[in-house]
């Protein structure tokens, strides 16, 4: 059942008082899990997906009819995205791989190994609609940690955590950049001309520019102090996972304010209004309707409403 | 007091906190706890080579009769089979409902079983998921029963004692009818060595062969061929300082040997006539008694 969490927002500067509103509530909307992560709205089917990590499962969600299995197993799946073909595009986590689910429901792995050798746990993924490449963030901590176990192996072959791409070309992955330390949330600006990636254990937000060809450069700090997930909004302004928060940077990077939530977040996903699963599919283009924040968070599910527009994901460009 | 020799084996001491050696039947394996690394001295060779890296705190190693390793990742709180071709799998650690604590050493009878401590300290983790200790600190044991599709097969993991408080090592006699569990204890309990007579498919309660005093108590052991106990003990600065113990079934002392090494950790028998006591350091040191009189026991399926 759904329930309201009050939310003393913070509002520092006027942009955070024009996107965060004073009144903003906090809605838990699914609880009871063992770790959620990996929101993603699904604007074809009018539903909020996201991974249950430790318990195995992808779940789904509409306003109309509450929360139900959407996939389990789910091999511990951990990041969930859309390709431009409103495919869902999976960073397997323990499974240790990077798939694919098609329209028929069977499931393609796109990524397994790198360099001979099984890749790391790809924890969180965003695709490049452009030209269908997938970046994520491919690290070590999921082996590492009780709870995230599959079939597969468990063991670890490269020393470290990379962004990685899967160039859609040549179907081959390769390290997007080795210089992302504990690299966790990843996210592309809306002229998908930066690529933002989190370092959660340094508490850092790294941006990149991408160049036509996909290839990341001018790697700098864009923000200090922050969390472990990223999204970006139509006006360049990113919203990133705290402590027990969503903090709203500008821009520049800077703090402009934050949203309270009841747990740690894990992950945040934009999606339609309150309470109208399918106003996605009337006004995907403008962004007016994806300017809820669906946060996850340790066993809960929350939304939020913003005056954001928010950047719609898994539509053509 | 007995007058072995040891010899430091080359690259000792090592830059970390070594522990769970094993005998492959041509190589001894041991954890650098520290580092997350396993490494192999092999016997022909001078120096010890890494064998793996990215261990996940991996303390405890042990041989199943089939020639299978298994490690204990204590920061993951599972039991992995270590295939040889690098890969690593998950055994199981669910029991009762919940989520095991830390293995620390471990040891395969000869059904395959899979007996360990189980631990909760400083060090532990519920990690994200946030699994909560155990209620009890206990020797748990794998039984096997099943096939799995990555090769790991199926387990079941049940609780074996109940008096424990910090199980650390344990050992089983030659024919496997008694275990022996060496206890860190706690504020209201010193630290002892047990004995539990295996009946069947349960411990009877355990009888305490030696009790130590606080700080000076026993971490990893072994038996050697003809059933003694051989006991990792003490550290630089406790009561009786860092020491081989060598005790009869019953518990009688037979010898103490000091070490160099200042804080042993566990002990394995190696070499090609099982005739080496290796020791692991928690200050990094390995070292090899070849003097001791004593003999590992024979493996079964193994090269000796």
């Amino acid at each position: 059942m759904a329930s309201e969490v009050a939310a003393p927002v913070e509002r520092v500067t006027d942009v955070a008082r024009a996107l965060i509103p004073e009144d903003a509530t906090v809605e838990r909307i699914s609880s009871g899990h063992l770790f959620v992560e990996g929101p993603i709205w699904d604007a074809r089917a009018g539903a909020l997906l996201w991974s249950d990590i430790a318990g195995d499962t992808i779940w789904q969600w509409t306003p109309q009819d509450g929360r139900s299995v959407f996939l389990r197993p789910s091999g511990k799946s951990n990041g969930l995205t859309f390709d431009p073909e409103g495919r869902l595009i999976v960073a397997g986590w323990t499974s240790r791989c990077v798939w694919r689910r098609e329209r028929d429901g069977s499931v393609t792995r796109l990524v397994t190994h790198h360099d001979g050798k099984r890749i790391g746990t790809p924890n969180d993924i965003v695709v490049r609609r452009s030209d269908g490449s997938i970046y994520w963030t491919d690290g070590t901590s999921g082996a590492r940690h009780p709870g995230f176990e599959t079939s597969e192996d468990l063991q670890i072959y490269r020393k470290g955590a990379a962004t990685m791409r899967w160039d859609p070309r040549t179907g081959q992955p390769s390290i997007a950049s080795a210089e992302t330390g504990s690299c966790n949330g990843i996210a592309l600006s809306h002229d998908e001309q930066i690529l933002y990636v989190n370092d959660s254990t340094a508490r850092l937000i790294y941006a990149f520019d991408v160049a036509a060809d996909g290839t990341l450069s001018n790697r700098r700090l864009f923000a200090e102090k922050t969390g472990s997930a990223i999204k970006v909004d139509l006006d360049s302004n990113v919203w990133c996972t705290g402590a027990l928060s969503v903090t709203l940077l500008d821009a520049k990077g800077a703090v402009a304010g934050r949203i309270p939530i009841p747990e740690k977040p894990s992950n945040l996903a934009w999606g339609p209004e309150l309470g109208d699963g399918s106003s996605s599919k009337r006004d995907s283009g403008s962004g007016k309707d994806w300017s809820t924040l669906y946060v996850t968070a340790q066993t809960s599910v929350y939304r939020v409403r913003t005056h954001a527009r928010g950047l719609p994901v898994g539509i053509a460009a | 007091m007995s007058t072995w020799m040891s010899r430091r084996v080359a690259g000792s001491p090592f830059d970390g906190e070594l522990d769970g050696p094993a005998w492959d039947g041509r190589a001894l394996l041991f954890c650098n706890a520290t580092k997350n690394e396993i490494w192999r001295l092999d016997e022909a060779k001078d120096a010890p080579t890494l064998a793996r890296a990215q261990t996940v705190r991996t303390r405890g190693l042990a041989f199943a009769p089939d020639g299978r390793l298994y490690g204990a990742q204590t920061r993951a709180r599972r039991i992995v089979w270590y295939r040889d071709d690098g890969a690593s799998y998950y055994v199981e650690s669910a029991i009762e409902g919940a989520r095991r604590n830390d293995p620390l050493h471990l040891v395969v009878d000869r059904s395959g079983r899979i007996w360990s401590t189980d631990r909760w300290t400083e060090e532990s983790s519920g990690g994200p998921v946030g699994f909560p200790p155990l209620a009890h600190r206990s020797v748990l044991r794998l039984d096997p029963i099943g096939a799995r599709d990555d090769g790991a097969g199926e387990w079941s993991l049940r609780r074996m004692t109940e008096d424990t408080t910090a199980p650390h090592g344990l050992a089983l006699s030659p024919d496997e009818r008694t275990l022996y569990v060496t206890d860190d204890g706690d504020a209201d309990q010193p630290p002892t060595l047990r004995a539990y007579a295996i009946a069947g498919d349960a411990l009877s309660p355990g009888i305490v062969l030696r009790r130590y005093e606080r700080g000076d108590g026993a971490a990893g052991m072994t038996v050697d061929a003809s059933g003694k106990i051989v006991v990792a003990a003490g550290a630089r600065d406790s009561a009786t300082g860092p020491r081989i113990e060598v005790l009869e079934p019953s518990g009688r002392l037979v010898t103490v040997t000091p070490t160099d090494a200042a804080a042993p950790t566990a002990c394995a028998f190696g070499g090609r006539a099982l005739d080496v006591l290796y020791v692991t350091s928690g200050d990094g040191e390995l070292l090899a008694f070849r003097d001791t009189g004593l003999r590992g026991v024979p493996r079964e399926g193994g090269p000796l």
